[in-house]
């Protein structure tokens, strides 16, 4: 019996070391050094002035954010075919990050309802050189303690919006919510012959309401998922799948589209989308609301959609255990960052 | 390939055979003498021409000899040796029954018991384990596993953490032809690899080879893991009973006619689901949730012999592993008459079955043939749902039920028909066919919705969605011989023909095979081998450090190719003093046409097909393999070490196209397995392994996304374009990383007792011995504390960290079993 008491003891010694904080603990890990390498960044857009962020990259695991790695005496070059267009150096400049609507104590002491802004000031490297379509511009960035970084792209030329309008409004039995309104969209532009284009598209609802108290006008925008089954969108993004949608169903609000299947054509898209509005009334101020449909099309660079299409998933699979992680396209030489642009096209439809 | 090699290979098979004359063939079967199980591997050997040969998988030889005296030896490792003196004057036919020896009454394994050593083997790169030694080693939770214990091999790793899939010598799980009784299973795996579905109570043999294949296999790139069941003891009832911390198992055997007919029956099953579903249920919060997992396998052989020259076998495996949940509660809504009654349900499952019937047919005393039909299918499925009643006066019973399955899986049906044939002790020629139709379901939802409420629309739906099952057909022919050429050269040279046809696609493959030894001196040898192999389905994998049911067999189609690869070794071997085998091997492998997920596709993500989410590459593995072992002795083990390095390389899809290392590319592997029987009772045993950490994907730098001009008033679709959070994260390439190394150390004790009929064993063991915080995978977090600033202000600060995640510490088990 004594023996079996050992054996007793003995696992219950074991068991008893088998536990706490032992599943996840906290690891010193060699990490390959990072070099202070300079980050370029700048999404300029078509007729206006370029203007570019300069920051520097960071070890993953060391402290700060990276909003607080500013250079601020750096120099960026710019240069378009090869001449030097403008030396910029960085300003102080507020960034408005969020705003929203609030009441607020005006000069009288009476209370106003206005936008309010949260704003963070940063350093900014605004050109004076007013992107222009189709042009190519190099951007060199140095700073003191860092090595100099280039790089190029090449401004998308303008694509107009022929024509938007909705085609049909139908109504239909959704699961669980009931029944719902469609609206069908065909959006008309012609295709840039012989080059590549990149085109983004994204349908919001603009609701202006009018506050029948303060006269305050409210305006939002209202992002809307869709559906179509035109092969030209790049489906680059998790489609969820919808248990009443026969149709491949696309829910970023930029939706890519690539025009390897009508170059140099015209083209037309239908989209389908479900009217959120229709089933979500009932607040009381339908009346004093108006809608309008707002169709964005944008032309986007090589760069930018490489860069938009990587970083988006990058963003969607981090920390999916299952997931392959995704390098986000950079074009600056010897650092880090994108250099790209785009122009936009909007058609408001009623 | 060099175009003449065909034709070399073709007038060696043919000069050896016109060497052959005038001669008289002994042949016949070679079995244990208690249980009549045919002996796989057993020498028999004429002591006066010194010629001699081994059985095959079923126990048969045939040993062409001059007429005239003849001094036959049947020998095999464990049993007494049979020695007998002929006078050869005709062709005869001759059984062996060997008896088995006592191991509990020898203390020490002598040197007459071990066998074929190393050196003598024409084969290179094979590995094969005695069962009895198996069920020595360490056991996981009390279960032997064979596939860990062929992890401590030399060239062979295991993937991540008490992973039982294999890695062999750079190439993925999926390259292994695992052949159960000869049938493919196609996930070997229970509990997400933790457990192989194989119960040692049911083994008879295992033998894996990872280079310089005979020409007899085919279909996988970087192993063959050869599986042979238990036959059924011929001649008495008996079993094993097992019972362990989560499982328990029972194995019976017996003669249905006695000498003629037997069966061999094995049965496992995990009870942790049993024991804990009180507990979950008492604490979920509606004392009413039911989940839990489990496994099961099942084992059953029929052997019958028919006469000397027929006999049939029949048998089967199916074992399935099992997640499940369900949830009910009913409730009132407050102020109102309506009664809701809510079920959820979910689960995942996924299995192997597997068939076998088996004609084996001797046509003459040098012709031994066999016609196998086989059948195996793999599945998994997922299923999801809820459904809510409601009733109320009002409306009286109003339902709604969803739910939602996923299905995967692949199942094959195949005809098989093989030829052994022994014209002299020179040759040994092995030539068949194969055909398998393969029908792959790489994916299929389920839907099914059911409403009666008209608030939320009525509604009767059951569909199912992307079922495009693929079919296919795979056909192989081949033709081998095991050559000696003089007293110092044997090689063995085959070819094997593939074809596939898939779709519209029909590929197809010659591939030539040589593996050759040649003895220096008595006891040292130096072989070399190249084998071209073509694998015509892939396993499309997730980058999770689990083996997920989930992965999924796929063919090769029109648009995505076969795999293929070309693998040469050459290596030493060499026996000192008949205790001591020390072999050195060194390979080079090249691969083509593997698929891998392109960068940020995730295998959850059912948008799109999955040939649309894959690239095409090529992958490279290299390295030495060093192996000694003590077979004989009180102390018996080895000490492997392999050294090598496994790299990828796709299109610039992937990693931008450049080269990467192989997720479990393990520059050092060291493996160390000890048995030591102390005395007759005491049997004490451990096995220590080291490698180095896998390769992860893992970010090293961090900066700042850009900033959208139209973010202002386009600030709702800033995260739609760009993704969320602020900063970019910078990877060191795919796999760029490494993770902690890997050791561990399991020790196990067992006491022994002989009874009456059969033995008791009680087994204690410890799996990681010391503890060890092994990383099974790595992610970024925070860690942060309160801390008291500069103003006595209580504030966190936070820093980031990379945490591991380790799933196995110190387990400790018991487990008791008893023979009879």
């Amino acid at each position: 019996m004594q023996k079996y008491s050992l054996f007793l003891l003995l696992f219950c010694l074991v068991s008893f070391t088998a536990c706490e904080d032992f599943f996840s603990t906290v690891v010193e890990l060699e990490l390959p050094e990072v070099d202070e390498v300079l980050v370029l960044n700048s999404i300029a857009k078509v007729n206006e002035p370029i203007i570019f962020d300069l920051s520097k990259a960071q070890g993953i695991l060391e402290d700060g954010e990276t909003y607080e790695q500013t250079i601020e005496n750096g120099t960026i070059s710019l240069y378009k075919d090869g001449n030097l267009l403008e030396e910029i150096k960085g300003e102080l400049t507020l960034r408005i990050d969020s705003f929203y609507n609030g009441y607020q104590v005006d000069e009288n002491g009476q209370f106003i309802l206005e936008y309010i802004y949260d704003t963070t000031e940063v350093i900014t490297y605004k050109s004076n050189v007013v992107a222009e379509a189709g042009a190519t511009y190099e951007a060199r960035a140095t700073a003191p303690n860092f090595e100099e970084v280039r790089a190029t792209t090449t401004m998308p030329n303008l694509t107009m919006i022929k024509s938007a309008s909705i085609t049909d409004t139908s109504t239909r039995n959704v699961f669980y919510y009931g029944e719902t309104r469609f609206i069908d969209f065909l959006v008309e532009f012609d295709d840039n012959a012989n080059e590549e284009n990149y085109y983004f598209l994204s349908i919001l609802q603009k609701e202006t309401f009018s506050d029948e108290y303060s006269g305050f006008e409210n305006v939002s925008y209202r992002t809307y998922c869709f559906t179509s089954i035109d092969p030209a969108f790049v489906q680059e993004e998790t489609g969820d799948i919808e248990i009443d949608t026969s149709e491949p169903y696309y829910c970023s609000n930029a939706v890519l589209l690539t025009d390897g299947t009508f170059n140099g054509q015209n083209k037309k898209i239908k989209v389908s989308i479900e009217d959120y509005t229709y089933w979500g009334g009932g607040y009381g101020y339908e009346d004093n609301r108006q809608l309008e449909w707002i169709v964005n099309l944008g032309t986007i660079s090589k760069d930018f959609f490489l860069f938009k299409k990587s970083a988006y998933q990058q963003a969607w699979v981090d920390g999916n255990p299952f997931a392959e992680p995704v390098q986000v396209y950079s074009n600056t030489d010897n650092g880090f960052g994108v250099f790209a642009g785009y122009s936009m096209q909007t058609a408001i439809v009623e | 390939m060099p175009r003449s090699l065909p034709f070399l290979l073709a007038l060696l098979f043919v000069s050896n055979i016109i060497l052959a004359q005038n001669k008289y063939t002994i042949s016949g079967y070679v079995e244990d003498k208690e249980s009549g199980e045919k002996l796989i591997g057993a020498n028999v050997y004429d002591a006066n021409t010194f010629q001699g040969t081994t059985t095959n998988a079923y126990g048969f030889f045939s040993l062409t000899l001059p007429e005239g005296a003849v001094k036959l030896t049947a020998s095999f490792i464990g049993y007494s040796s049979i020695e007998e003196e002929l006078e050869l004057t005709e062709n005869i036919s001759k059984n062996y029954a060997l008896e088995p020896k006592v191991i509990l009454d020898a203390v020490e394994i002598t040197a007459e018991e071990s066998g074929e050593k190393i050196h003598e083997k024409a084969q290179m790169s094979t590995v094969s384990i005695p069962i009895q030694q198996i069920k020595s080693l360490p056991a996981f939770l009390g279960e032997v596993d064979i596939i860990k214990a062929l992890q401590l091999m030399p060239g062979v790793q295991s993937g991540s953490e008490a992973s039982s899939g294999l890695y062999v010598r750079g190439g993925g799980p999926d390259q292994n032809l695992i052949l159960l009784d000869g049938v493919p299973v196609y996930n070997a795996s229970h509990l997400f690899g933790f457990f192989s579905v194989f119960n040692a109570d049911a083994i008879k043999s295992v033998e894996l080879t990872k280079g310089g294949f005979p020409a007899r296999y085919g279909g996988r790139l970087s192993s063959v893991l050869d599986i042979r069941m238990k036959e059924g003891n011929m001649n008495k009832f008996g079993g094993a009973v097992s019972l362990g911390i989560i499982s328990s198992k029972i194995a019976l055997e017996g003669p249905i006619l006695k000498g003629k007919t037997s069966f061999m029956l094995s049965g496992r099953r995990t009870y942790f689901d049993l024991l804990t579903r009180p507990i979950i249920k008492a604490v979920s919060e509606t004392n009413n949730t039911v989940a839990g997992y489990f496994f099961h396998d099942f084992n059953a052989k029929i052997n019958h012999k028919f006469s000397d020259k027929d006999r049939l076998y029949l048998s089967a495996y199916t074992g399935r592993d099992k997640f499940y949940f369900k949830d009910e509660q009913e409730y009132e809504l407050a102020n109102s008459d309506e009664t809701i009654s809510d079920s959820y349900n979910g689960g995942l499952g996924w299995g192997n079955l597997t068939g076998m019937v088996r004609w084996n047919h001797l046509f003459t005393p040098k012709l031994f043939g066999n016609l196998t039909l086989t059948y195996s299918n793999y599945d998994i499925e997922t299923k999801f749902g809820f459904r809510e009643e409601n009733f109320s006066q009002q409306d009286g019973v109003t339902s709604t039920e969803f739910q939602a399955g996923y299905l995967s899986g692949i199942e094959d049906w195949a005809g098989k028909i093989d030829f052994d044939f022994h014209p002299n002790p020179a040759n040994y020629i092995r030539f068949g066919a194969i055909t398998t139709f393969h029908t792959f379901n790489p994916g299929a939802q389920e839907l099914k919705l059911e409403s009666s409420d008209s608030d939320f629309g009525e509604i009767n739906l059951d569909s199912t969605y992307n079922n495009n099952p693929i079919n296919a057909v795979e056909l192989g022919v081949y033709v081998e011989d095991d050559i000696k050429i003089g007293s110092r050269l044997r090689a063995n040279v085959g070819l094997h023909f593939s074809g596939f046809a898939v779709d519209d696609a029909f590929y197809k493959s010659l591939q030539p095979r040589l593996s050759a030894r040649y003895s220096l001196l008595e006891n040292l040898s130096v072989k070399a081998s190249y084998a071209q192999m073509r694998q015509y389905i892939h396993l499309l994998s997730n980058s999770s450090a689990l083996n997920l049911p989930s992965d999924l067999w796929v063919p090769a189609t029109g648009n995505v190719k076969p795999q293929a690869s070309q693998q040469v070794a050459a290596g030493v071997a060499y026996t000192l003093k008949d205790k001591y085998e020390f072999s050195i091997e060194g390979y080079y492998k090249t691969m083509d046409n593997l698929i891998t997920y392109l960068d940020g596709v995730s295998f959850v993500d059912g948008s799109t097909g999955w040939d649309e989410k894959i690239g095409q590459g090529s992958g490279e593995a290299y390295g030495a393999e060093f192996l000694v072992q003590k077979k004989t002795g009180k102390t018996t083990g080895w000490i492997g070490y392999t050294l090598s390095w496994s790299t990828r390389e796709f299109d610039e899809r992937i990693n931008n196209g450049l080269p990467f290392f192989y997720k479990y590319d393990r520059r050092h592997d060291v493996a160390i397995a000890l048995v030591h029987r102390v005395s007759k009772r005491i049997e004490l045993s451990s096995a220590w392994v080291f490698g180095t950490g896998n390769a992860v994907t893992l970010p090293i730098a961090r900066y700042g996304k850009p900033e959208f001009p139209d973010r202002e008033s386009f600030n709702y679709a800033y995260n739609s374009i760009f993704g969320w959070g602020d900063e970019t994260k910078h990877y060191a390439g795919r796999n760029g990383f490494r993770m902690p190394n890997y050791h561990r150390l399991d020790v196990s004790c067992t006491f022994i007792k002989q009874k009456k009929t059969g033995e008791r064993r009680w087994n204690i063991a410890a799996y990681n011995a010391y503890n060890r915080n092994n990383p099974f995978f790595l992610y970024e977090d925070r860690e942060g504390e309160e801390v008291i600033d500069d103003n006595g202000n209580l504030t966190w600060q936070s820093k980031r960290v990379y945490k591991q995640v380790s799933i196995f510490p110190i387990i400790p088990s018991v487990s008791y079993s008893r023979t009879f």
